[in-house]
């Protein structure tokens, strides 16, 4: 059995790295519960941002979060374009699988042509930092993203639920007939939503770069965990996205600590299968 | 016209499917040269087709039906190594475990939402991926399943380097296991798979026992895919961990996508259509393969296969009047 202090390392860096998981499954979530369009290509966008903010960085010294302020709008523009071509040609959910998967796979290869198939690792003082408390040791930039992640998360929760706008949606995605009977304009927001669900993947890229190494192929890595982080997290609910990420990085790295490290992805859809054999009212 | 009547009419034989065959068994007698590639499209088609039985007649979405199409490859690979090198008990024990993983994974698969469906198949293949990998004492790991010497053919044909044996072997299984897939979808049992698809409550009124009868083709499904796997361990005398990749699972799911879902052939012309383009354009340049790919999919799923047909053919008419 490994020490209390590799048990509780092991814990706070699951529950960070959990906050990726969690931030790249609010986008996912929110075009899934909400618009019921399964967005694949939500990685490749979060991938294509990493990319624009490693490539700023590192060839201009840009500072990140200045070419975060210029991605997450182009991310926004990019996913409300993709909703015109969602809306013009009436996708439903399997044909928006297929669209979303062929996405993603184009800008595969247009980062391959450009960046080439090489692991590019974005160098900045900030990725290696990390605050000491007790024997634990803390690293800045995810802590920075889980606190990120939560405001967005709780923000976005608020919204939905006292907004005018935020119970439009929701009464639309219920029942998008009566919501329009009762003056909702559900398609005006329909761009909105996929538009922010598209600018929350290039938060999640921004972070990407900064914490992890970057190569064409790790757009598809992520797809399985924050599949299941967004059921598990409820589909719609952006609070219990990032809840249901922290849940699973936690476990992840536990996992990684107690058994092996090859044990550790298995976890995370033992977790689902298991709240899905269990069925909770929730689901 | 009688109802039995209409029914037998569909099930019967036409020129085009008995010309279909026939070139696909004159396929044997080419130069050798083109059989590896030949026996990797008959590999594709058997495992289009059996996601064609879950998606075209049962309306059961899956994104992973990769997991048993490597539970059989794994299943010959070391049932060949463990136990007999024949390739037929091999080929029948591999049906036999994935029919098995299909029953009981089918419970799972059968709760919940189509899109909870889908992740449920993601999830089972992910999951058996990461265990393969875990267990490389049973599975060689990333390093793959070596050391299998597959036995000759019916006693006596050597599966050779040029591919025709292997060929021989997965066009004759894909034949079988063809007409009996046409068999059954030609059924009552198929037909009843029909209503459910279109309409589960109204089946369940007229007394169709929707969840049993999905759950049996959700396995029959499973004894395909660990088919198409075992062919693939047996011809090729290897197992590696990409028998399980999410990518395969695509894979199989755009090649039925491109043929169209529902009436059998399109497992075998999407399989045949994806595996010479790729073979065709990956020779140039890989990336690109990729790329068109995607492309032509969404013009497929944007458009649509009815309006993109009739827009070729206006295109025709126009051009040769």
């Amino acid at each position: 059995m490994p020490s209390a202090t590799l048990l509780g390392q092991a814990l706070i860096s699951g529950v960070l790295a959990g906050g990726l998981y969690g931030l790249l499954a609010m986008g996912l979530s929110l075009s899934w519960g909400l618009l019921r369009l399964v967005n694949l290509s939500h990685f490749a966008l979060a991938f294509l941002s990493a990319y624009i903010v490693y490539e700023l960085g590192s060839t201009f010294h840009v500072e990140p979060w200045w070419s975060a302020a210029m991605v997450v709008p182009l991310m926004f523009a990019i996913g409300a374009g993709q909703h015109w071509l969602f809306d013009r040609f009436k996708v439903n959910e399997l044909a928006s699988l297929l669209i979303t998967f062929s996405f993603a796979v184009i800008v595969e290869v247009a980062i391959q042509l450009y960046w080439t198939a090489d692991f590019r690792r974005y160098e900045t003082e900030y990725a290696t930092r990390s605050i000491k408390a007790g024997p634990f040791y803390i690293p800045v930039m995810e802590l920075v993203l889980c606190i990120v992640a939560g405001l967005i998360a709780w923000g976005t929760w608020l919204w939905l639920r006292r907004t005018y706008v935020g119970k439009a949606l929701r009464a639309a995605a219920e029942d998008a007939e009566i919501a329009a009977a009762y003056g909702v304009d559900h398609k005006k927001l329909a761009y909105l939503l996929s538009g922010i669900g598209a600018a929350y993947a290039g938060v999640a890229g921004t972070f990407i770069a900064l914490i992890a190494t970057l190569a064409p192929a790790q757009i598809w890595a992520y797809l399985g965990v924050v599949f299941a982080v967004v059921i598990i997290g409820r589909l719609g609910n952006p609070l219990g996205a990032l809840i249901a990420g922290m849940l699973i990085g936690a476990s992840e790295s536990l996992a990684m600590a107690v058994l092996s490290p090859a044990w550790a992805p298995v976890v995370s859809f033992s977790v689902l299968i298991v709240i899905l054999l269990w069925d909770p009212d929730w689901l | 016209m009688s109802v039995t009547a209409s029914f037998s009419r569909r099930a019967r034989w036409r020129l085009p499917e008995i010309v279909f065959w026939l070139l696909a068994f004159a396929a044997l007698l080419l130069p050798p040269g083109k059989h590896l590639l030949l026996n990797e499209i008959a590999i594709l088609a058997l495992f289009a087709l059996s996601l064609d039985l879950i998606l075209g007649y049962a309306g059961i979405i899956s994104l992973g039906h990769a997991a048993f199409f490597g539970t059989g490859a794994y299943a010959a690979g070391l049932f060949c190594k463990l136990v007999t090198p024949d390739p037929h008990t091999g080929l029948a024990v591999a049906i036999v475990v994935a029919a098995a993983l299909g029953a009981a994974t089918s419970l799972l698969v059968l709760r919940g939402s189509d899109l909870t469906r889908l992740m449920v198949t993601l999830a089972v293949a992910l999951v058996l991926h990461e265990v393969a990998n875990a267990l490389p004492l049973w599975t060689g790991g990333a390093d793959g399943l070596q050391g299998m010497t597959v036995g000759p053919l019916l006693g006596h044909f050597d599966f050779d380097l040029y591919g025709r044996t292997a060929y021989a072997y997965s066009l004759v299984t894909l034949f079988v296991l063809f007409l009996l897939a046409r068999r059954i979808v030609h059924s009552p049992f198929g037909l009843s798979l029909m209503a459910i698809r279109r309409n589960p409550l109204r089946a369940s009124a007229l007394g169709v026992p929707n969840r049993s009868r999905l759950i049996a083709v959700y396995t029959l499904s499973a004894a395909y895919a660990g088919a198409a796997g075992a062919l693939l361990a047996q011809t090729t005398a290897y197992v590696s961990l990409e028998v399980l990749d999410f990518q395969r699972s695509a894979d199989v799911l755009l090649a039925l996508i491109i043929g169209g879902t529902g009436w059998l052939y399109g497992g075998l012309a999407g399989a045949i259509a994806f595996k010479v383009l790729q073979d065709v354009l990956s020779a140039s340049a890989p990336q690109f393969w990729m790329f068109w790919m995607g492309l032509f999919l969404v013009v497929l799923a944007l458009v649509g296969r009815e309006r993109l047909g009739q827009g070729v053919r206006g295109l025709l008419a126009k051009v040769m009047p």
